[in-house]
């Protein structure tokens, strides 16, 4: 299937690992030229290479998007470089701290939920200020953001994460009621548990804790089994959150707006 | 994008026409054979032959859904030309009946009928082929809905209702199928461009007195009746492209979900 991405200029944040990277590969793999955002310089650029050395196109915007300078500054090279962005794929987000997983309700701090606000919704938003309004000129273009099935399946944990990744949803939905008629469809890909660095890191610490066999293959179905059941019995790949925002970012999903695909194993249970 | 369908095969209900056909008709363009099943014989060859003549494999299945006989000649069919379906799409659907009906004016057999056409039907295909799925270690049951389900219209209550059992019905199945490699996902139309709404766009053209100019009918309607942020009614091109997509491989983690095609018009999480 021709996803008619040749040519389109797409910028994804949190791509210096993980769910970004692959997302930016995946983009560059259908023809287009990626900006590829990080905080770190040395794995930002790393990125780069994997795509130029694929026969992709791709360039590097290293900064913190907590900060508005630095929101500038991306935007800046972007546009210098590309002229404008057609898709926009915040990714960036997570933020929790080790431990944060154990914590009780009384113990997530004004602090953390502010933190947690500002990297997962508010820098979501300074992208779309920045780049969105060029796309309503040209009369086409992409915002596709990155939430967490724990946003809306409760988990009695990750309380700052989850209120902040739900936000983004709602943030999505109103967004996509106002571009859609300058042709750009505002949209959502729900990842569950994806094997990403953080996942691997969790994977041992499972083992260790638990005294499970060190297969990480028999420890991701046991937890999805047996600690948080769930339909597919096995950690989800961040190809195949690529793959889900590759579709939405294609002009074959010209009519899919204010939409959410979950990319879950199944996780969440309610419609 | 390669989505790994060489050599799959799909069923697809309700293929005579519409979003069925296209459904079809995408399927086999990546390479699925395609059991094409509708309740007309003379449409449901139309389709066959449009996919045979752009070089693609197809097999009609005639049969009523709403009955176990028709669905066991249909699934027969299918089992017998290809030994076994991979793909299920249950798209056949559909509301009879005036729109413009209000909850007092729509008789308790119409919901009935709708439920038997809009819910069982999905059941009796799904009960016959997703068990070889199963077995097979791999397999798909996409079923479509509508944006009604969900978003109520103060109307067609008949179909929302049955339209949002199959939501229901789609993640139950998706908590058993899943182990055993086979998912089960939705898709949400919103208004698309099928026969039935061109029909509407002329009742429209009719009720306000507007130009006969199916592109400004649609403009109008979406900004000035049913107010949606995409200003068309959709093509059904663009549920198929959904479909293909959801019955890729590269979808394998996808199960329980819900992807709205809608242009927008659902305007809750």
């Amino acid at each position: 299937m021709d996803l008619k991405l040749d040519g389109k200029r797409a910028l994804v944040t949190g791509a210096s690992s993980g769910i970004g990277r692959e997302i930016a590969q995946a983009l560059a793999r259908e023809g287009a030229t990626v900006v590829v955002c990080g905080r770190n310089r040395e794995r930002t650029e790393e990125t780069v290479t994997m795509i130029t050395e694929a026969g992709g196109k791709a360039l590097a915007a290293v900064g913190d998007l907590t900060s508005d300078d630095d929101a500038d500054a991306i935007a800046k090279t972007a546009t210098d470089a590309l002229g404008g962005i057609d898709i926009l794929v915040n990714n960036a987000g997570g933020g929790s701290e080790s431990g944060d997983s154990a914590l009780k309700w009384h113990e997530f701090t004004p602090e953390k939920f502010h933190r947690s606000y500002d990297l997962n919704l508010v820098a979501a938003a300074r992208m779309v200020n920045r780049l969105a309004p060029a796309m309503c000129e040209r009369g086409w273009g992409r915002v596709i953001n990155i939430s967490s099935s724990v946003g809306k399946t409760a988990m009695a944990s990750l309380h700052h994460y989850g209120a902040a990744k739900m936000a983004l949803e709602n943030y999505t939905l109103n967004l996509s009621m106002d571009l859609a008629k300058q042709g750009v469809t505002v949209n959502v890909v729900v990842p569950g548990l994806i094997l990403t660095d953080v996942a691997q890191g969790f994977i041992h610490y499972l083992r260790d804790s638990r005294g499970w066999p060190d297969d990480p293959a028999e420890i991701q179905r046991r937890y999805t089994v047996e600690v948080f059941p769930q339909p597919v019995p096995r950690f989800g790949r961040p190809q195949e959150i690529a793959a889900a925002v590759t579709f939405l970012a294609s002009p074959l999903s010209d009519y899919t707006t204010g939409a959410t695909l979950r990319v879950d194993g199944g996780m969440t249970r309610c419609l | 994008m390669d989505l790994k369908l060489d050599g799959k095969r799909a069923l697809v209900t309700g293929a005579s026409s519409g979003i069925g056909k296209e459904t079809a008709l995408t399927l086999a363009r990546e390479g699925a054979a395609v059991v094409v099943a509708g309740r007309n014989r003379e449409r449901t060859e139309a389709t066959a032959r449009l996919i045979g003549d752009a070089g693609g494999r197809a097999v009609v299945a005639t049969g009523d859904l709403t009955s176990d006989e028709g669905a066991n000649a249909i699934a027969d069919i299918a089992l017998e030309a290809l030994g076994g379906i991979d793909i299920l799409v249950n798209n056949a659907g559909g509301s009879d009946g005036d729109a413009s009906r209000s909850w007092r004016d729509i008789p308790p057999a119409d919901y009935v009928d709708s439920y038997q056409l809009n819910l069982i039907a999905a059941v009796r295909l799904v009960q016959r082929l997703a068990p070889g799925m199963v077995e097979r270690g791999w397999g798909r049951v996409i079923n479509i809905s509508s944006a009604v389900g969900r978003q109520a219209m103060n109307a067609l209550l008949h179909y929302g209702t049955a339209k949002i059992a199959l939501e229901n019905l789609t993640l139950n199945l998706s908590m058993d199928l899943a182990k055993h490699g086979v998912t089960a996902n939705v898709i949400v139309p919103g208004m698309i461009l099928t026969d039935v709404a061109e029909d509407f766009l002329v009742q429209l053209r009719d009720r306000f007195g507007w130009p006969d100019d199916a592109e400004e009918i649609m403009r109008r309607y979406t900004a000035e009746v049913a107010p949606q942020p995409v200003p068309r009614f959709g093509d059904p091109t663009e549920i198929a492209a959904a479909v293909a997509f959801l019955a890729s491989p590269l979808s394998n983690y996808t199960t329980g979900a819900t992807l709205r095609v809608d242009g927008g018009m659902t305007r809750c999480l």
